[in-house]
This record gives C-alpha cells, sequence and structure tokens, in this order.
C-alpha cells in the first residue's frame, strides 16, 4: 500500500522504534510533502567519470581500484555549483539520510519540473529495501541538450513509501551481503563484491 | 566552578584510565594511517599500473602491520586489564609497555607521510569554522594537511619574509612591496583528515590568526606594569604565552569543552614531557588547562562528560614529571609555577578580549542540545538537527486531521515536522561525548577474552567519522537554505 502524506508523517513521528522512518532533515515541510512523497534534495558530494585512460569497466581484479580512479570525487559546499553537461553521467547523492523500518519499501524518482529539462536521478535502480539506512545514491545524467546548472539543497527527487503485508525476515542490514547499507554520501560500485563477479576473476579470460 | 569528580580515584584507577586512552589513541592512529595509505595505493595502482610507484606505501603498510601483529600477539593480556577493574601493578605495566612500543613508532610513522602525495583537507572543515567564526562565504584561512601531529597556524607573508632574509636575496625584499598580506594557513594533522573531532584544535589556531591581524596578545602584555624590569626576551615570550592563552579562550568559547580535548589527547600520546609542554612559545599545558577551564565556569559552561579526560590527562602530566631527572624536574615545575605566576592575573584581562569579539558563543543551550545530539549519534543517524516538537505533539497534530480539513490545517501539522539545523559547535560536542562514553564498550568488543579483532575498533572510528562529516555537511547546506541568500 502507497503511504499517503499523513502516514508518512506519522511514520516520521512513530513512537515505536521499529516502526518509525528516518528522513533527515526535513528542511520545509510545507514544500517537501506530496500527496504521497516527500522531496528529496541534492547533496554535496557527487563522483564524475574520468574516462580518457580508461578503455571499459573490466570486471577484474582491479575493479575497486578502477573505480575509484574512475570516478573523480567533487565536493561542493553549500553555496556552489556543479554543471552537468548533455550526456554526462555522474553519481551524487541524497542531502536526506534515511532509515526505514522492516515494514516499509520504498522508491525515488525525478521531479517532473527536472523531468522536463532532462534530468534523469536514476538509471535503473530507484528501488529501496525494507531495513535500509544512509543517504541515497543519484545516478545522475543529462539527456537534454543544455548543461543543467545543479547545487546541493536543490529538491531534484522525491520518494514514496510502501507499507508491506508483514515484516521483512531480512531487512536490507540483516541481508547476507548488504553493500550500501549505513553510507552517508554516494557510493561507487561494489559490483566486484558480488560471487558471480568474482567467480569471473577467478577464471582467467 | 567545573563539575568536580565524585569522589578521589586512586591512583591505580586513574593509570587503569589512562592506559584505556592511550589504547584507543594507539588503536585509532594505526586505523586511520592505514586507511591513508590504502586510499594512496588504490590511487597509485589506478593511475600508474605499476607495481614499484607502491613500494613506500607498501613499507609502511607492512611497518603498520607488524605493530597490529604486536597488539594480537598480547591480546589474552590486553583482554584481561581491560575486563579487570583493579589491574594488578604488574598487569597495567605489562599493558603499558605493548601500548608504548605501539604509539611511540607509529607517531613516527604519522610523520613519514609527508613522502607521499599530499591529499586535500575535507570541505566540512572549512563548514565548520565558518559557522562557528561566524563566517559567511569564504574563509580568511586555509587549512592544509601536514606531518607534525600537533596543529600550527602560520601566515604566508611571514614564511616569505623569513626565506627571504635567510637566502639573502635583497632584491625580492623590494619585490615585496606592496604585498597583500595572504592570510592564514592553518595546519592539521594527516591522520585527523577525516576526523571532525580533532579539527576542535583548528579553532585554536583560527585564534592566532585574529590575534595576528589584530595584536590582541601584544597588546595586553603592553599594558602590563611589572614591578621590576623586564627583558625583551621575557616580554616576547609573555606575548607569545598571552597569544596561546588567548586562543584557548577563544576555541573554548566558540566550542566549549571539546576544544581542549584534542591537544590533551596529543600530549598523552607523548612518551615523555620532553619538549611536549614546555617551550618558548607555549606555556605549560596544565597551566592552560587550569585558567581554560576557569574560563569555562565563569561562562557557566558545564564540563560533565569531559571532566574524566582533564583528571586522567593532570594524573599523566604528573607521572611524567616524576620520571624526568631532578634537574629537568625542578625547570619544569619553575616554569609552570612562573607560568601560572603570570597568566593567571591577566585571564580576566584576555577573557574580556575574546568576549569583544562578538564571537559565536557556546552556551548552556548548545551543551543541552549537544547532549540530544549524542543521542542521534548513539542511534547511528546523523547529529545535524533537531525538531522543535515531539513526536507526542506531531502525532497529536496529526491525530486532529479529519478528512475534511483545510489544507492549511494539514501543512500546520505537517511542518511540526521541520527541523533546525544544529551549530557545529553542537556536533563536535556530541561527538565528544559520543566518543568518551562509548570507546571503552568497543575496546571490549575489539579485545573479546583471546581474540582480537581490531578491524572492529576501525570501523567504529570510520562509522564516528562518517556520521560527523555528514552532520557537519547537512547543518551546512540547512544553513544555506534557510538564510535569506539561500
Amino acid at each position: 500500500m502507497l503511504l499517503s502524506e499523513i502516514e508518512i508523517a506519522r511514520r516520521l513521528a512513530d513512537p515505536v522504534e521499529s516502526n518509525r522512518l528516518t528522513v533527515t532533515p526535513i528542511l520545509d515541510a510545507k514544500e517537501q510533502f506530496g500527496p504521497s512523497s516527500i522531496d528529496v534534495r541534492l547533496g554535496t558530494d557527487f563522483r564524475r567519470l574520468e574516462n580518457i585512460n580508461r578503455s571499459q569497466v573490466a570486471l577484474n581484479e582491479g575493479f575497486h581500484n578502477e573505480e575509484e580512479a574512475y570516478t573523480k570525487r567533487v565536493l561542493l559546499s553549500a553555496d556552489q555549483r556543479f554543471y552537468l553537461h548533455p550526456g554526462e553521467f555522474v553519481l551524487a547523492s541524497t542531502l536526506e539520510y534515511f532509515k526505514l523500518p522492516d515494514n516499509l519499501a520504498a522508491r525515488i524518482e525525478g521531479r517532473s519540473s527536472w523531468g522536463r529539462l532532462g534530468l534523469l536521478v536514476h538509471a535503473t535502480a530507484g528501488f529501496v529495501d525494507p531495513g535500509f539506512a544512509g543517504a541515497l545514491t543519484f545516478e545522475l545524467s543529462n539527456a537534454g541538450r543544455l548543461p543543467i546548472e545543479l547545487r546541493p539543497g536543490l529538491r531534484i527527487g522525491q520518494i514514496c513509501f510502501f507499507s508491506m503485508s508483514r515484516r521483512s525476515l531480512i531487512p536490507y542490514g540483516a541481508k547476507h551481503r548488504a553493500k550500501y547499507w549505513g553510507a552517508t554520501g554516494l557510493q561507487i560500485s561494489r559490483a566486484h563484491t558480488d560471487p558471480e563477479v568474482r567467480g569471473r576473476q577467478r577464471k582467467p579470460q | 566552578m567545573p563539575d568536580a569528580p565524585k569522589h578521589r580515584r586512586t591512583s591505580s584507577d586513574l593509570e587503569r584510565r589512562r592506559l584505556l586512552y592511550l589504547l584507543s589513541e594507539a588503536l585509532e592512529k594505526l586505523s586511520r594511517l592505514q586507511r591513508i595509505l590504502e586510499r594512496q595505493r588504490s590511487f597509485v595502482e589506478a593511475e600508474y599500473r605499476r607495481s614499484e610507484y607502491t613500494d613506500v606505501i607498501d613499507t609502511l603498510v607492512n611497518a603498520l602491520a607488524s605493530f597490529r601483529s604486536l597488539l594480537i600477539q598480547n591480546r589474552a593480556r590486553i583482554g584481561l586489564f581491560l575486563r579487570n577493574e583493579n589491574p594488578t601493578e604488574p598487569q597495567l605495566k605489562a599493558v603499558n609497555g605493548v601500548v608504548r612500543k605501539v604509539v611511540d613508532p607509529v607517531l613516527k610513522i604519522h610523520e613519514l607521510l609527508v613522502l607521499l602525495p599530499r591529499e586535500s583537507a575535507e570541505p566540512q572543515v572549512f563548514f565548520m569554522l565558518a559557522d562557528c567564526f561566524r563566517k559567511r562565504g569564504r574563509l580568511p584561512a586555509s587549512v592544509i594537511l601536514t606531518n607534525l601531529l600537533s596543529s600550527y597556524e602560520y601566515r604566508v607573508e611571514d614564511i616569505l619574509r623569513a626565506e627571504m632574509s635567510q637566502q639573502e636575496l635583497p632584491d625580492l625584499k623590494a619585490a615585496l612591496r606592496g604585498f597583500k598580506p595572504g592570510g592564514s594557513v592553518l595546519g592539521l594533522a594527516f591522520a585527523d583528515r577525516d576526523n571532525p573531532l580533532a579539527w576542535a584544535i583548528l579553532a585554536h589556531e583560527y585564534g592566532h590568526s585574529i590575534d595576528d591581524t589584530r595584536k590582541i596578545a601584544y597588546g595586553i602584555v603592553r599594558r602590563v606594569r611589572f614591578p621590576h624590569q623586564i627583558t625583551d626576551d621575557n616580554r616576547r615570550k609573555l606575548v607569545r604565552w598571552v597569544a596561546e592563552l588567548f586562543c584557548d579562550f577563544v576555541a573554548a568559547r566558540v566550542l566549549g569543552p571539546a576544544s581542549l580535548m584534542p591537544i590533551l589527547l596529543v600530549e598523552m600520546a607523548r612518551s615523555t614531557l620532553a619538549r611536549s609542554s614546555e617551550s618558548p612559545t607555549h606555556p605549560p599545558t596544565p597551566v592552560r588547562l587550569r585558567l581554560t577551564r576557569k574560563y569555562l565556569a565563569d561562562l557557566h559552561l558545564s564540563t560533565s562528560g569531559f571532566e574524566d579526560l582533564f583528571e586522567v590527562y593532570e594524573f599523566d602530566y604528573e607521572k611524567k614529571l616524576r620520571a624526568l631527572g631532578a634537574t629537568e624536574r625542578k625547570r619544569k615545575e619553575d616554569v609552570r609555577t612562573l607560568a601560572d605566576g603570570l597568566l593567571a592575573p591577566l585571564a580576566a584581562k584576555i577573557a574580556s578580549e575574546v568576549s569583544s569579539l562578538r564571537l559565536r558563543r557556546f552556551d548552556g543551550d548548545n551543551a543541552d542540545r549537544a547532549k540530544t545530539l549524542q543521542a542521534k549519534l548513539q542511534a547511528g543517524l546523523p547529529a545535524s538537527c533537531h525538531r522543535r516538537s515531539s513526536n507526542d505533539e506531531i502525532l497529536t497534530k496529526l491525530a486532529s486531521l479529519k478528512d475534511k480539513s483545510s489544507t492549511r490545517a494539514v501543512y500546520a501539522a505537517l511542518e511540526e515536522l521541520n527541523e533546525l539545523p544544529a551549530a557545529s559547535s553542537e556536533i563536535i560536542a556530541a561527538g565528544w561525548l559520543h566518543k568518551l562514553s562509548s570507546f571503552e564498550g568497543r575496546l571490549l568488543q575489539t579485545f573479546p577474552g583471546r581474540a582480537a579483532k581490531l578491524d572492529l575498533y576501525g570501523e567504529y572510528l570510520e562509522r564516528v567519522d562518517a556520521l560527523l562529516l555528514k552532520s557537519l555537511e547537512l547543518a551546512a547546506v540547512h544553513n544555506e537554505i534557510n538564510s535569506p541568500k539561500g
């Protein structure tokens, strides 16, 4: 069941900790709350792709180091700007930190005003598991034909919540391989920790 | 007066606490240096793809690994010590020996990081300083990472001039005419790049920047009427001592008792008093600590939660003093008496100069909010803001809404969820309170009986760092958006 704004608000103040939803900070509820969602803001942390000396994204044993070098970190101050050029893909994070109880799932989406400018906030991964805690990573890209000026604090996305029919028995934090739990900023891909990727690393090409 | 400890503790109790702090420092420095080196290795390997570039990093990593091994070999001894409220003298000696064998060389390895590519300071440093010193926009100071474990401050133009006189290049002196002052540079230890708790020391260093610009310490000393003739050398020394105390008071005014924590831990980590707490530029730390605590008490600021470290630091100092030879000890004691005699009568004047700066004062409300934020950190959440309304008040308002409630009523209820940004000083104070109340428990988890899980302590530090960095970032953006310009 998709939660309404009042149900989201109730969850944010729930006296029972195991039911409580955390979305912090809420700067301006009047602006941020929609009928069934809360707008989320852009954080200060970005990772831009550096591809001049990279031939491919290779799932080899150097993957993690490659990713570190392939994505250059840019941390803005609160009043600085970031220009996202047409066709460019960058990682960023929500300003907000989330903590979902074991009986709520969520989905992050773009806002239509920004979508109309060509801004996409995720490539394919907008689903948030119950039990997740952390800031969410945006996979930003500009599908338009002009650069888009971005700065921390802009409401570029929205998140909605789904109440589950029963609590998850393997919420994200307890999951066998919770790769992004507790992240306070954007996280680069940890695909190299997936067993099928690690298995492939062992076999010579 | 500062909150006094409930009862006088025995020396073995204080020695146990001292070793707990030292063990935590040993693990912390090991973990932080390891993190820096791993980052450097990732960078170098990905950029150059040639193993020889990582040789220097590997050498340092191997050295750190040997100190980790030393702790692991002594895990049973350390575990026993951690679980024993009344350790015996030989137990204390043994643990002290192990910890010293780790701390001393690890501090030296830190100094070698100057050989590696230099990372830049995290932007949250600037958020914090700008917030503490009410500077919107650019802070008139730079922050660089450096190899000295204690921080420092210098002015670029002073260094330029000094270099030039050394090199005897009179032509360049002429070129300096019309040189515009470039502002202060604050040095921060490499190890503390990601550690906002250690940044508290930068508030002291920024005080030097204020003093350099306004010549406050010089002005105070110039107005002193000495009962007897004073040499120029002694007058200069007094100006430096007054400047240090002025900076301690500046830091205490903007950050409260948390401002004292990094300097005390840095001093405790050193094995002897030699060259540590008394030099021509710095009055002995116990004098600074005593006068700053009195200043905090005059501001009606509680030091509850910080008292343990104050007391343990004093114990550590006395222990190191006793370890010196008679002549050296006498010299240290004489300097302490002299510094106290000179600075105590000037403390009120220094405090008045600090008040006149109209800095953002850390007051009782900030201290209360820091305690609320500490609870957030303990729950694993960022500590960047607080709500005016309690959960009960919010739920009551929400419950009063009906299907036909007006939009205005709905928004009024939702707005109860709005959060107010925390001051950076509250975040730093909350971080210290959290650390001081949680590190012993983490040490117990790190040495659970016969095992040693050193990575657990590293993960704990990394988590606290990440939450504090996120908190400072959130508060800065929150403030920017709430500002009239935002």
